[in-house]
């Protein structure tokens, strides 16, 4: 295939031609650029100190280094000894290797599992029916026209760059599996076509976290908590806002959305 | 005829080990299009790895991996291990052709023994210290 192109769009519309069916589920190209070089800036950008403190929040100092290391552009060892020659003590930078970690653990369990990956690994601690799961995406959702702001802000921002803050990803996750009742696997396959970093490891196990079916309990969230981590950033905007499908206490929420016996 | 390293979307740095150990080796990469298809991928990540493989001393084509491979006429092929459940696939069917070279990927930890994997914090346990020199 061609190796000389004059600007990223002509490399774009090159790639379109040649790889029209991907093109047709979404001819965007990432800013995100591709490459040693640019996985290199991205790597001495990092704040793993600060990482531990603010990484939960939208615009915490999350590393964004996700698509060179799932491509091995970047190995985790590489990430590891820059995070550590960046810090006086190790364990400032304990929370950011942890996570590096999970990438390990994850591909671990791949190995172990293999296509097993797309199977429920645990029973779902829902107390919900197999039967209570749409197995689509429903078509708001792929095209982020659901009216949540959050929501359909997610999905314009993974469509359009390919890459999601984590706390994004775990909140999309738990709309669509908890508060829309679709089957995992359907969102998991959605993120796996979108993400510069889809991993069919990392990216479906987490999945099911959430789902419950690889954790002692379904992962949801409530409105306040969105709010807290965006700043209010799409809440303020939102044409629900106040009427949400998130509005209301975790316990309000788990009653609403679970089957779940108390013991 | 000559050897070849084949590189997969899991190994895409020039100082890979493959890379590494055979500096004048050909190099081939190939866009699994059952894979596209398969995992449904749109544009970006195919435009996301044509720009990471223009920085590298490789040829690139589109295909069946395998077929695109056996076409070079490789006397032996080199390339670093991966967990896909697709790459070992691959590899066995090359493997019924002719030699190939895995080698190993760099561990992020190097622990000895069978690692509990039911939860993280199991895992983490045992590797932390290693991980952290402690």
């Amino acid at each position: 295939m061609e190796r000389s192109f004059a600007s990223r769009q002509e490399l774009a519309e090159y790639l379109a031609q040649e790889f029209p069916t991907a093109a047709a589920r979404d001819a965007q190209i990432s800013p995100i650029p591709g490459g040693r070089e640019a996985g290199e800036a991205v790597l001495a950008a990092i704040q793993p100190d600060r990482y531990g403190f603010d990484r939960n929040y939208l615009d915490g100092h999350v590393s964004r280094l996700s698509p060179y290391i799932r491509h091995g552009i970047l190995t985790l060892t590489q990430a590891k000894e820059f995070a550590f020659a960046m810090v006086k003590d190790r364990l400032h930078a304990a929370k950011f290797v942890t996570e590096l970690a999970w990438r390990d653990y994850w591909q671990r369990l791949y190995a172990a599992m293999g296509k097993g990956v797309w199977e429920d690994r645990e029973e779902p601690k829902t107390g919900l029916p197999p039967g209570a799961y749409a197995s689509q995406l429903p078509a708001d959702i792929a095209t982020g026209e659901t009216g949540l702001a959050c929501i359909d802000s997610f999905v314009r921002e993974l469509r359009s760059t390919g890459y999601l803050h984590n706390h994004a990803r775990m909140w999309f996750a738990a709309y669509v599996v908890h508060f829309r009742r679709v089957r995992w696997q359907a969102g998991a396959a959605f993120f796996l076509s979108h993400l510069l970093d889809g991993d069919p490891a990392s990216n479906n196990l987490s999945w099911q976290w959430v789902a419950s079916t690889f954790s002692h309990k379904p992962y949801f969230f409530n409105r306040e908590n969105l709010e807290k981590y965006t700043h209010g950033l799409h809440c303020k905007r939102c044409p629900v806002r106040g009427r949400c499908d998130f509005e209301g206490s975790y316990e309000q929420l788990e009653s609403k959305l679970f089957r779940i016996e108390a013991r | 005829m000559s050897e070849w390293i084949w590189l997969h979307p899991d190994c895409l740095a020039a100082d890979n080990p493959a890379y590494l150990k055979y500096p004048k080796a050909d190099a081939l990469f190939v866009f699994d299009e059952e894979e596209i298809e398969a995992e449904e991928w749109s544009l970006k990540r195919i435009a996301f790895l044509y720009e990471t493989l223009l920085e590298l001393p490789t040829e690139i084509e589109r295909g069946n991996v395998v077929a695109r491979l056996l076409e070079k006429q490789p006397t032996k092929i080199i390339t670093v291990d991966s967990v896909n459940p697709r790459f070992r696939a691959h590899v066995q069917k090359l493997e019924a052709q002719l030699p190939v070279e895995v080698l190993p990927a760099l561990p992020f930890v190097n622990y000895r023994g069978n690692l509990d994997l039911k939860r993280f914090s199991r895992y983490w346990k045992r590797v932390e210290p290693i991980v952290f020199d402690k």
